[in-house]
């Protein structure tokens, strides 16, 4: 048997078809995998830093459900949670403190609103200014406010 | 006195010269060119040499039955003619070859992958071309690979599904991988243009040891778990290249890339030439075989071309279409063939770099087509 009917007959076409499909489909998954083990083997090599990335969210998740606030108008209502969750940053910092370096601790933390939040506890003295542009935490009134 | 002239007659009758015939003089003239095409034009010269001396050696005319020819079971050569008829060699050369590659540009550019794909189309048109003229599918299937231009992968399917024809279908994949400066150039020039042939390669990245390292993982589990047949070749392949990259064993990777596969390749080459004995190699059938070769050859070759042409058209990034050209697994010697007619347009143009990369994947294209030929025909 031969010529066309001879390729009808052992299925050619369709061998051929399937061939080169499955070589094809060979060679582009693996270019497609080759292409990303360099972008694999650089996430592994930064692992430290991704996982600290996740800590830092999971303790951002974990902070927020210990205030159960989510929103910021709550926490600016709230001014005793507010005033607790901003004390472990003041611990941070040294006694005599610039709000600038405050409200960066802030927003490192993920805390809502720091502008606002600082300007409410300039306005209710819970920072007092010492002059020359440095601040100090008022802990007395914090702790009367803890009680209150 | 008489029984010496009869003893020296019988003697005589038993000599070459007395069962020589034209067909035996011819097959000696064809193993005399490969040898004149090794040493003298350097045509890959490591496999033409001790394939055109197998050539003498297996015709030079004997009696049947002293147990001499490579046919014959318990002669020497049929021995080793074993690692041929079990694919054994072609394993042990894809081995040495694993532990010689370097995949790093492949890796830093893997679309280049795509014109080694694209080169396989010669191996699946000539499957319809060998059926066409008459060939049982199995006998087309190996004769389709040769358009792979791997030796040791069609001599690994073609012991898996014509024996008969190992000769002359290892004859004409290493006669045609030798051919490459003869039958590629042209097919590259015409079908590109002067613009496309000047476009320059941008610099590759640089690759990590620890991703040449992950590689060969990674290449076998994709590409075996898709054609398990093709683990034979792949397999030692990858392992060959593990063993390279991952410096810890440098003594077995030496080994594999120097004396295994030179022993390999002496063994291969010979046994393969002996088996062109002038009444089993001589047919019209073996003619066949290298016109279909020829095709399959200069198929993908085209089809690579075409396909780096086609992939200019979507990519932003520019290749120089020579590069499907190397996307035949004839390593190095299309790379150099693609590099050459690259600098005949521009002497700065350095293409060789990224025509391995096509040529890797060539190999690796060519194993797994071999693998789903394999596959399709066993139970045909």
């Amino acid at each position: 048997m031969q010529g066309f009917e001879a390729i009808s007959h052992y299925n050619g076409l369709a061998m051929a078809i399937v061939g080169v499909s499955i070589v094809f489909m060979g060679l582009v998954v693996l270019s497609f995998a080759i292409s990303q083990i360099h972008r694999l083997l650089i996430f592994w090599e930064d692992r430290d830093i991704y996982l600290q990335r996740i800590k830092n969210f999971k303790n951002r998740i974990l902070n927020k459900n210990q205030m159960d606030l989510t929103k910021g108008e709550c926490l600016l209502d709230d001014i005793k949670k507010t005033a607790q969750s901003y004390v472990p940053l003041i611990d941070q910092l040294d006694k005599s403190f610039q709000l600038v370096d405050l409200y960066n601790l802030a927003q490192q933390n993920d805390l809502p609103h720091p502008h606002l939040t600082i300007t409410k506890f300039r306005n209710e003295k819970l920072i007092i200014p010492e002059g020359a542009g440095s601040f100090t935490w008022n802990f007395q009134l914090s702790k009367e406010k803890d009680k209150g | 006195m008489e029984e010496v002239l009869q003893l020296f007659l019988k003697f005589g009758t038993n000599t070459g010269y007395y069962l020589a015939s034209y067909k035996y003089i011819i097959m000696i003239i064809i193993g005399c060119v490969f040898i004149y095409l090794a040493i003298a034009k350097k045509y890959e010269p490591l496999l033409l040499l001790p394939i055109g001396f197998g050539i003498l050696v297996g015709n030079v005319p004997f009696f049947k039955g002293f147990g001499l020819g490579i046919y014959e079971e318990n002669s020497v050569f049929h021995y080793l003619y074993f690692g041929v008829r079990t694919g054994v060699y072609p394993s042990i050369v894809f081995l040495g070859l694993g532990a010689m590659t370097d995949f790093s540009s492949l890796l830093a550019r893997p679309k280049l992958m795509l014109l080694g794909a694209a080169a396989q189309m010669g191996i699946f048109t000539t499957l319809l071309g060998a059926l066409y003229l008459g060939f049982l599918p199995k006998e087309a299937g190996s004769i389709a690979i040769i358009g792979g231009a791997d030796g040791p992968t069609s001599i690994f399917l073609t012991a898996k599904l014509a024996p008969h024809l190992i000769g002359p279908i290892a004859i004409a994949a290493y006669s045609y991988m030798a051919l490459i400066p003869v039958i590629q150039p042209p097919i590259m020039r015409l079908l590109t243009t002067r613009k496309e042939r000047l476009i320059r390669m941008s610099e590759p990245r640089e690759v990590s040891k620890k991703e040449r390292m992950i590689f060969p993982v990674i290449g076998v589990l994709l590409c075996c778990f898709l054609a398990p047949t093709a683990l034979p070749l792949l397999g030692p392949l990858f392992l060959g290249n593990i063993l390279k990259e991952s410096g810890v064993v440098n003594r077995l990777a030496n080994t594999a890339s120097s004396a295994i596969i030179d022993t390999a390749t002496i063994f291969l080459g010979f046994t393969v030439g002996a088996s062109t004995q002038a009444d089993v190699f001589l047919t019209p059938n073996s003619i066949k075989i290298f016109l279909l070769g020829a095709c399959a050859f200069s198929i993908a070759t085209a089809s690579g071309v075409i396909f780096g042409k086609i992939m200019n058209l979507f990519s932003k990034e520019k290749i120089n279409p020579l590069l499907g050209a190397a996307g035949v697994s004839a390593v190095p010697g299309s790379a150099r063939e693609v590099h050459l007619v690259g600098q005949k347009e521009d002497p700065t143009n350095y293409l060789l770099m990224h025509a391995m990369a096509c040529n890797a994947s060539g190999v690796i294209g060519s194993a797994i087509a071999a693998g789903v030929l394999w596959s399709f025909m066993v139970n045909l």
